[in-house]
């Protein structure tokens, strides 16, 4: 990837010249900036049981309404942000550091190491992701901590990949070759020449890892393997609005709409960082 | 300084039914020598694999079978941290200077690298240094906070050259180094060359096509034809009278030469290594060829005062 220092500028203005883009930016820190202030800002605690207003509909004293508890929707809405933003970053960093640990030394040292890194990539991929990982939680029980690992140990073949084909053709490139000339240890190349060099297309994988990693909590929640209740996830408020669906609907939309838009948004950030890191979209526009 | 012995280089280009590898012979049994204080120049078309023999000597790429010797001592198998030695001493220019400095390091920082690599001196005199070196290639000391994407071709050229430099070397293989430069730039760059051979007394590897830049700047000639040495000798004798018809070839296409009416062209382009099997490498192309040309390959022997593999010198 050509994406070399002059391009920061013409990054950032192609960036912001993209609606969408910006427009996924703007949702990713207003999400932010909820998640970080829920206590502040959310109108009850998340397990604040208010017995006189049980399963009660959107309206002044309960923005969104409670659910069959009589616990404040809006305020664990909120706290429930918290766990997803949590569960996205911490997943992606974990899938990204040991995509990037054996994508690098597959494409760097190549031979065996190479078939050996990527018929283990292949064989993480043949297995149904969801199913591995229901089987995984059965096995160590369910929790936030847990999850994160789970889906952060099952996700990183993506960025392997990616990292190896950069590092395929970083390899004979005449700043690498020039480096080992002069004496560069392969730790030393590896870290300081070609990996700041394939960042870009890692940078946009994790953003858009972020978003399924938070679609995966979410499921796994709903199905009561994820966050465990009282504390509040999308998806075990989602689990609560499926058992009242026919008289509380506010209790699977809402959360259901802050899945998507996250989900979205993660992807519309992603998608304009893609178009905006690579050069080879930029001539078609 | 550095000799190999019968150096060979074959890429594997993919495999065949049941496993059986296809390869390509990108340099095939070269003994060069390298001499110290001398300018030995490698000359051929492209393709002729002059720049893998440069990357097999500065054991970028490991060779497939031949040795390489370093001020005697064998380094074919030394692993790279019996290679510091070497790494000090040996170092490279190449012929991309877009492609040969890293675009997210600084001048700082890539003229530096070396020298903390190899520990030459404490950080504090680093800037001051790499200051007075810069002045030395014709840069000013301004250069360092900058990136590369900032500079033009002849400025990158002359920050290798100062990378090269850093750690005073004794050796410097040049890979093609003027040859992605405008003309007026390479006059620049190769009298900054020549004036390192003189005053630091400097060994180079100089590989290049430009037979002109060549004749100035080079003692000693190796032609090179699809992986072999066809012709080797002092630059003067293969100048003024090449022996092997490739060589004459290459001399006629030089304009102003005076040789162009003892050379004929080659036809067409070089056949791909590929296709080179028993014979001369050179027959599909040779104005003068003989039979035993095509089902005999000829040795590099010793002939009129030159190292010449040509059936019609024998």
């Amino acid at each position: 990837m050509e994406g070399n220092s002059t391009s920061i500028v013409s990054t950032w203005q192609i960036f912001i010249k993209n609606r969408l883009a910006l427009s996924g930016s703007i949702l990713v820190i207003i999400l932010f900036s909820l998640a970080i202030l829920a206590p502040v800002i959310a109108p009850y605690d998340y397990d604040y049981i208010d017995r006189h207003h049980i399963l009660e509909p959107p309206g002044r004293e309960h923005l969104l309404g409670t659910d069959d508890l009589g616990r404040d929707v809006l305020s664990r809405m909120l706290y429930g942000a918290r766990v997803s933003l949590a569960v996205g970053f911490v997943a992606v960093g974990i899938a990204t550091i040991i995509g990037i640990v054996i994508g690098a030394i597959a494409g760097y040292y190549g031979g065996f190491l190479d078939r050996l890194n990527m018929r283990l990539v292949d064989i993480m991929l043949s297995i149904p992701g969801f199913f591995l990982i229901l089987t995984v939680i059965a096995f160590i029980g369910p929790g936030i901590w847990n999850i994160m690992i789970i889906i952060g140990l099952t996700s990183w073949m993506g960025v392997a990949r990616l990292v190896r084909a950069e590092f395929l053709s970083l390899k004979t490139r005449e700043y690498v070759l020039a480096a080992k000339a002069i004496g560069a240890s392969d730790f030393r190349i590896i870290f300081r020449h070609m990996l700041p060099n394939s960042l870009a297309p890692v940078i946009v994988s994790a953003v858009l890892g972020i978003a399924s990693a938070v679609l995966l909590e979410s499921g796994l929640s709903f199905l009561g393997l994820g966050v465990q209740p009282p504390y509040p996830s999308w998806g075990n408020i989602l689990t609560q609005g499926q058992a009242n669906i026919e008289i509380a609907w506010w209790l699977s939309v809402f959360p259901g709409l802050a899945i998507l838009i996250t989900v979205l948004a993660y992807n519309l950030l992603g998608e304009g960082l893609r178009d905006a890191l690579d050069p080879r979209l930029r001539e078609g526009r | 300084m550095i000799r190999t012995e019968d150096l060979t280089k074959q890429f594997v280009t993919g495999k065949g039914f049941l496993g059986r590898k296809k390869t390509v012979t990108a340099v095939d049994r070269v003994n060069i020598t390298i001499t110290r204080g001398k300018v030995t120049a490698v000359v051929g078309e492209s393709g002729s694999g002059k720049s893998t023999l440069a990357r097999l000597i500065l054991r970028l790429l490991p060779p497939t079978s031949g040795r390489i010797y370093y001020d005697g001592t064998d380094i074919t198998t030394k692993r790279s941290s019996e290679l510091r030695e070497f790494r000090r001493k040996v170092q490279v220019i190449f012929q991309d200077p877009f492609a040969s400095l890293n675009p997210r390091m600084n001048i700082m920082s890539i003229l530096s690298e070396p020298l903390k690599i190899h520990r030459i001196m404490p950080r504090e005199q680093i800037k001051d240094f790499l200051e007075s070196l810069l002045e030395s290639v014709g840069l000013s000391a301004d250069v360092l906070n900058r990136y590369p994407h900032e500079f033009s071709g002849g400025q990158r050229q002359r920050i290798s050259i100062a990378r090269a430099l850093t750690l005073s070397p004794e050796l410097i293989i040049a890979d093609e180094p003027l040859s992605s430069l405008d003309v007026s730039i390479q006059a620049q760059i190769l009298n900054l060359l020549n004036s390192l051979r003189e005053e630091k007394g400097i060994s180079f590897l100089f590989i290049s096509h430009d037979l002109n830049v060549v004749r100035y700047f080079s003692d000693y000639i190796y032609v090179m034809y699809l992986g072999r040495v066809v012709e080797a000798g002092l630059s003067d004798v293969i100048f003024e009278n090449p022996a092997h018809p490739y060589t004459l070839s290459l001399l006629a296409a030089v304009p102003g030469s005076g040789m162009r009416k003892k050379g004929r062209h080659p036809a067409g382009e070089p056949d791909g290594p590929v296709h080179a099997q028993e014979g001369c490498p050179f027959y599909p192309r040779c104005p003068e060829r003989l039979s035993i040309c095509n089902t005999r390959a000829p040795e590099l022997i010793e002939g009129s005062g030159r190292l010449v593999a040509c059936h019609l010198q024998q």
